[in-house]
């Protein structure tokens, strides 16, 4: 009886120290697209190094731009398995950390997160993005510099504004590499969002029209006006 | 029969202790009741926007276009991460003229693009921060509360 008692306790401590622990093979998933790809797909390793079987229930992305799925339901202790990544590019650009969600069924490991590290080469740099006045006050002109970074050169062929109250135009710096864009509102007196469409002769689609934003805005209540000068 | 409920007992008791034990030093132990996050700074619960601003509000839907598709918040605008500076354009208007509260909201709890979108709005367009919020839950809160 004793050696009985003595097995089933030792089966309870054995059972309650079981649990799953699912890891990849790297630490974190790295993307590297091209400036042309829309979307960009990898495999990935991983496996169950746990004592316990587990079940995963469910696969959720933090971002709709990222999906994903595993090879089957159940992975047994130390089975190895593969999943599959699908990154939609679009109009994302730099660099970008997005993970995916996966629930099981084990509760010592509920939620196994898998990191993600995406470099979308920029191959035009608009800087800065957005120029900005404030309502009845100093309406200077102001700067944004276009810098093509890619390898082949790109140029700015035409340049339109989504508002008529502001001035506009732009300057070669150095032939296919280097612009400058001046932009200058007619009058500070009302609130003014507007756009600039920057095209060029990018052999890339989503390359060949840019937008870089301007607003005349009411300065939030919060932020300090600065001492006016007598 | 002393014997076996003794026994019984003691199983109970070592079991109770195993389990403990493992509550206790387990690094991945569960919580034993669930617990709901706190409220980030940039976050507003579907009930406290509709007790402050009576749901009078702009939407905007930071999933994808074919969520948006399939349902959506009424009058709720499109402005995701994947076509941010086009959908941007395309609501400059209803932005200059807009005095309401901004309220993005994605996919659920779990969703960062209304955080990211925000994050991005912000950059382009100066509204004031709190006015401008993630909804808690995102869309599957909105329905719950319907």
């Amino acid at each position: 009886m004793k050696l009985q008692t003595t097995l089933a306790c030792l089966s309870l401590l054995l059972a309650s120290s079981l649990h799953a622990d699912l890891v990849l093979e790297v630490q974190t998933i790295e993307l590297k697209p091209k400036p042309e790809d829309e979307t960009i797909q990898t495999d990935f390793i991983f496996h169950n190094k746990g004592s316990k079987p587990v079940k995963v229930l469910s696969i959720d992305s933090a971002c709709s731009c990222l999906s994903a799925s595993l090879d089957k339901a159940i992975y047994q202790p130390g089975e190895k398995g593969v999943g599959k990544a699908d990154f939609k590019i679009s109009s994302f650009i730099g660099r970008h950390e997005k993970s995916v969600h996966i629930q099981t069924d084990d509760p010592a490991q509920s939620e196994w997160v898998i990191p993600f590290i995406i470099e979308v080469p920029e191959i035009i740099k608009i800087e800065p993005k957005t120029l900005q006045w404030w309502v009845g006050e100093d309406g200077s002109a102001q700067v944004t510099r276009v810098t093509m970074t890619g390898t082949e050169p790109m140029h700015i062929v035409n340049l339109t504004s989504t508002r008529e109250r502001v001035q506009f135009s732009y300057k070669e710096i150095i032939p296919g590499k280097e612009y400058e864009i001046t932009v200058k509102p007619t009058d500070t007196k009302e609130v003014m969002l507007g756009a600039l469409k920057i095209e060029t002769d990018s052999k890339i689609p989503k390359y060949q029209r840019q937008l870089s934003f301007f607003s005349v805005y009411r300065r939030p209540a919060a932020e300090p006006t600065p001492a006016v000068k007598p | 029969m002393k014997t076996a409920l003794r026994q019984a007992l003691l199983l109970i008791l070592l079991a109770s202790a195993a389990g403990a034990a493992a509550f206790w030093l387990h690094p991945q132990a569960p919580a034993l009741y669930l617990t709901e996050e706190p409220l980030q700074p940039d976050e507003i619960t579907y009930k406290d926007l509709s007790q402050r601003w009576q749901g009078d509000v702009l939407w905007l839907d930071a999933r994808t276009q074919d969520q948006y598709a399939i349902a959506h918040i009424p009058e709720a605008r499109l402005l995701n991460e994947q076509k941010f500076d086009d959908q941007l354009l395309e609501m400059l208007d209803i932005l200059q003229t807009n005095t309401k509260p901004i309220i993005i909201y994605c996919g659920g709890q779990k969703c960062e693009a209304s955080r990211h979108v925000r994050e991005k709005l912000l950059s382009r367009v100066p509204i004031e921060h709190e006015k401008c919020l993630v909804l808690k839950g995102g869309f599957p809160a909105w329905q719950a509360a319907q």
